[in-house]
């Protein structure tokens, strides 16, 4: 498996699922990428282990009148490339002062 | 919007393939639910997005797929770093399929003449046929309802044998006043087209004539337009000329009767309280056809015995006119061979435009894989297997035809509309019998048309490909290593050559068959054009009328000629006159010769002609030269022996040229007892088809017959449209149910009567500058290739003081040889195709040399220009350069 560095966007996303949210459309929305770059990293991401998609139990779907949705979590390779690269970043911009993105780099918690 | 979702995401389920379908797809499906609040542009942007993510990952996953899914990414790619040659390629291979599949249904149409009806091959037309009238013996004629109902007695084998007709006639409720398009039919006529009524019934026995019944069966649009939809119409009313009708049916969507033009279904027992009230009783009154159905144990066609008997009690119910019954397959009976011949005509033109796209296709795939055969070498030198190595040519090529296939089922949707008004305007709709035959609403793109565009796309992708397949696949290993870069050039399979250079030929045999095509069709229009159609005023508006009893004929006399006097005082009008019918649109008043002078005139075979009921200002409204005598004006009395003007073919062929002083007497006229008087002689106005002959013809004044119908003519300073208004105006003042309709000038009927011939020239024009252009490209490549591949040795002999011009020769020769090949199978094929369709040509044989002659030079002179332009460089050629280039 390549341990290549995780881009930008590979960490939005991540940090996104982090933070809760669980599919597609959710994770669009909240880092603000295009659909096709997201699913791309998705399927990259679960590729490399970081991110572990699963159904949702068709139960479900069926009570909500809706198709089934396919959610992502992190896995522990995933949470651990999630801090790796936000340390890394903090790192980077330790001394940059005002410009830092500081503790959160994407992506405010809400 | 969420079909077109719908559909994006099953396309990207069709290119991500079968593990995409079962894994992937269904989350996009449910994102896609996610985003339902999103608006139809998000979501169009959502599943667009999926179709390129499946791509993508077709792609990803490609890289340690190998195989087809590898081979198609990298074939696109090979292409995308060649747009010219992609982009003409698709836009020339997407105009040949376009034109195809637009016109198909057109063509499936006219070729099988399908119905939309259950079995209709056991359906009959049944025609009435005498010998008592004009024209070729028998004749055929509609029937009278005596007739009608003396056959129906005696021809069992059809069950039902039903009559009808179309009357364009005037709805007054419920809504707006309107001519709606009226079917008179007997009881069994939906029977036999197997329609059962959406709501309601159909007619029955007992509303057969002679019952006087007012009902009605409504159509479904105007039940949707009139009544809007409702289920509780039966028992309702319309009213139709007058007369309130009770709704008793509704019909199923899509019915439009055989006509195909019917909005509203009455009884033919209504015809007379509707048209005429003669109509029904009396048996020389010829005006609805029949249909029948075999009755299931009939095998083919009715027996002769039944028909001899019909015709038999048809001469005894009416004191002889030997008649006889003629039954004609339905599918055969709406057929119009020349509406047909001219869809042939158009796709044959597609079909060769096609297929010198294909050729064209064919070389261009040729000379990339002459230029790539250096990497063709070395790869199969390092094991690559030939199957792969033709493989992607043949998908190169396929993706190129399935991209111009894509480009011309585009095209095609686009210009389905264009489409059908074009043959709305340009082709006759009906067949016989007032019969329909080609439906414009049937003319779009159907599934049946795309998968035949997807053939057409895949089969020029493969022919294309395969042609020049082998002299790739099988490289001169050596040769081509050897000669580096240069080699590509220097040293090509012979293969490879030669068939190029058939492909430039076969490109020019195609070209010249269009050329002679589209020369033809000019040639034709060009006689058309210049065909006297008799009448000198184009700046006339022509309105049809039509005023049905309870009117006298001295009422209706002096209604017209007021309404004359009113609308003489409009504005910019100059004449005004009252005429039967226009010209051009067949004649409409059809009689025979009764008596010549005093002698009975043509015994046993009677002379047919033409009769019109003209109002005195006739001849000068719409231009008519009088040749001799006088025409009519006021003094003419109804009390009077009736006065008679003819034309100048019935003067020359009844009485060799001066009828001035002689009589005549005419059968099934206005004046059908009296022997007229001939005053003067008048030029000969077309009556019917601008290719017809003129035929005799004979006017009577209208002050001394009368019609309940007839067309007003006004003669206008300017545009004659812009005094429509005041029209409809004043005759409304005059009598306010006055229908005008029909509305039309004498310069749209000129132009309408060569409109086939200029849409069909228009065409092949088109296809056949296409074509001109194409092989003019193929041409030029040849020679351009031959000049570059023989630089070095060009410039070895101009350095050694060969002269130039020879050099030329030697350029120019192969391709002069092989282009003269062409042309002359060209001909060849020319003249075995225009023969074919002989039927639309006018005052032009198919072989006409100077049509052929003039194609052929066309060509050849193309053809001499494109391979000059390239053969001028081996003169530029500098020797010292091309020694120096090793």
């Amino acid at each position: 498996m390549t341990t290549r560095p995780l881009g930008l966007a590979s960490v939005a996303i991540l940090r996104a699922i982090h933070a809760g949210r669980r599919y597609g459309v959710e994770i669009i929305e909240e880092t603000g990428l295009g659909g096709g770059t997201v699913y791309k990293l998705l399927h990259r991401l679960e590729k490399r282990g970081a991110v572990k998609g699963t159904w949702e139990s068709a139960e479900v779907a069926e009570r909500d009148r809706r198709p089934r949705r396919r959610y992502y979590r992190l896995s522990s390779a995933g949470e651990r490339a999630l801090s790796e690269a936000l340390q890394a970043m903090r790192a980077l911009t330790q001394g940059v002062g005002p410009l830092a993105v500081g503790e959160a780099p994407v992506g405010e918690e809400r | 919007m969420d079909r077109v979702c719908r559909w994006l995401l099953a396309l990207a389920g069709l290119i991500g393939g079968r593990a995409f379908r079962r894994d992937r797809l269904p989350e996009w499906e449910g994102e896609l639910w996610a985003l339902r609040a999103a608006g139809a542009r998000a979501r169009l942007r959502f599943a667009a997005t999926g179709v390129l993510h499946a791509a993508w990952l077709r792609r990803e996953e490609g890289a340690d797929m190998g195989g087809w899914g590898r081979d198609v990414s990298l074939a696109v790619r090979r292409l995308g770093r060649a747009p010219g040659y992609a982009a003409v390629t698709i836009i020339v291979l997407g105009l040949g399929i376009g034109a195809n599949t637009a016109l198909f249904n057109a063509l499936d149409a006219a070729l099988r003449g399908s119905a939309p009806y259950p079995d209709p091959d056991r359906l009959v037309m049944v025609d009435l046929t005498a010998t008592d009238r004009g024209g070729q013996v028998p004749d055929t004629l509609p029937w009278s309802w005596p007739t009608f109902s003396l056959a129906r007695e005696r021809i069992p084998s059809l069950e039902p044998f039903a009559a009808y007709s179309a009357r364009d006639l005037t709805l007054t409720r419920p809504g707006d006043p309107d001519r709606v398009e009226v079917e008179l039919v007997s009881a069994g006529y939906f029977d036999l087209l197997g329609v059962r009524p959406r709501l309601g019934r159909v007619f029955t026995a007992s509303e057969e004539p002679p019952a006087d019944v007012a009902v009605a069966v409504l159509g479904h649009a105007l039940w949707t337009s009139r009544f809007g939809s409702d289920p509780n119409v039966l028992g309702r009313s319309v009213t139709v000329e007058g007369r309130t009708l009770e709704v008793v049916g509704v019909l199923p969507p899509g019915f439009r009767g055989l006509t195909g033009r019917g909005e509203l279904w009455v009884p033919i027992a209504s015809a007379p309280t509707l048209l005429n009230p003669r109509l029904l009783e009396a048996a020389s009154l010829h005006w609805f056809y029949a249909i029948g159905r075999l009755r299931p144990d009939v095998p083919k066609a009715p027996g002769p015995a039944e028909l001899t008997a019909a015709g038999a009690a048809i001469d005894d119910a009416l004191g002889g006119g030997g008649h006889g019954v003629s039954p004609v397959p339905f599918l055969r009976a709406r057929v119009n061979p020349i509406t047909r011949l001219s869809l042939v005509a158009v796709l044959v033109g597609g079909l060769l435009l096609l297929g010198i796209a294909c050729a064209n296709v064919a070389s261009l795939v040729l000379a990339r894989a002459s230029v790539r055969r250096t990497d063709v070498a070395v790869r199969a030198a390092l094991g690559a297997s030939r199957t792969r190595i033709a493989r992607e040519l043949i998908l190169e090529s396929l993706i190129l035809s399935l991209a111009g296939g894509s480009l011309g089922v585009g095209l095609a949707i686009a210009a389905e509309r264009g489409v059908a008004r074009w043959a709305a305007y340009a082709l006759e709709m009906s067949g016989t019998r007032n019969l329909q035959y080609l439906d414009p609403a049937m003319m779009g793109v159907n599934g049946v048309a795309l998968a035949m565009a997807l053939t057409l796309a895949l089969g020029t992708g493969l022919v294309s490909a395969l042609l020049p397949l082998r002299a790739v696949v099988r490289p001169e290993l050596a040769g081509a290593l050897r000669g580096g870069p240069r080699g590509i050039v220097a040293r090509t399979g012979r293969a490879g050559e030669a068939g190029r250079a058939l492909l430039v030929s076969a490109q020019i045999a195609l070209t010249l068959v269009l050329v002679a095509g589209a020369g033809l069709m000019a040639a034709s229009l060009s006689r058309l054009s210049a065909v006297e159609v008799g009448f000198t005023r184009d700046d006339v508006l022509a309105l049809h009328f039509e005023r049905r009893a309870p009117y006298s004929d001295e009422e209706r006399m002096s209604f017209e000629r007021e309404l004359i006097g009113r609308l003489r005082g409009l504005p910019g009008v100059e004449r005004v006159a009252i005429a039967p019918c226009p010209p051009l649109e067949g004649p409409c008043e059809m009689a025979a010769l009764r008596q010549l002078d005093d002698t009975p005139a043509g015994e046993g075979r009677p002379t047919p002609i033409v009769t019109h009921a003209v109002s005195d200002d006739y001849f000068a409204t719409v231009g008519v030269p009088v040749l001799s005598g006088r025409t009519f004006d006021a003094r003419e009395r109804s009390d009077q022996p009736p006065l008679a003007v003819v034309n100048e073919t019935a003067a020359r062929t009844l009485f060799g040229g001066n009828a001035v002083g002689h009589r005549i007497a005419v059968t099934h006229a206005p004046t059908e007892s009296a022997t007229a008087e001939i005053v003067g002689i008048v030029g000969d106005v077309r009556d019917g088809r601008i290719e017809g002959a003129p035929t005799p013809a004979v006017y009577f004044s209208r002050r001394q017959t009368t019609q309940w119908y007839g067309t007003l003519f006004l003669a206008v300073r300017g545009d004659p449209w812009t005094l429509l208004g005041a029209v409809r105006r004043e005759a409304s003042a005059l009598d306010p149910d006055l229908p005008l309709f029909e509305v039309t000038t004498l310069g749209d009927l000129r132009s309408a009567a060569t409109a086939r011939t200029r849409v069909v020239l228009g065409l092949l024009l088109a296809f056949a500058s296409l074509g001109l252009l194409l092989s003019a490209v193929g041409i030029y490549g040849v020679v351009s290739y031959e000049v570059l591949r023989r630089r070095r040795e060009m410039g070895l002999r101009l350095a050694l003081g060969a002269p130039a011009s020879g050099l030329v020769r030697s350029v120019v020769g192969r391709p002069a040889l092989l282009g003269g090949l062409g042309a002359v199978a060209g001909v060849a094929g020319a003249f075995a195709l225009t023969g074919q369709v002989q039927g639309l040509l006018f005052g032009v044989e198919p072989w006409d040399p100077r049509v052929m002659g003039g194609a052929t030079m066309l060509l050849v002179g193309i053809a001499v220009a494109a391979a000059w332009i390239p053969a001028r460089r081996a003169l530029r050629v500098d020797p010292v350069e091309t020694l120096q280039g090793d």
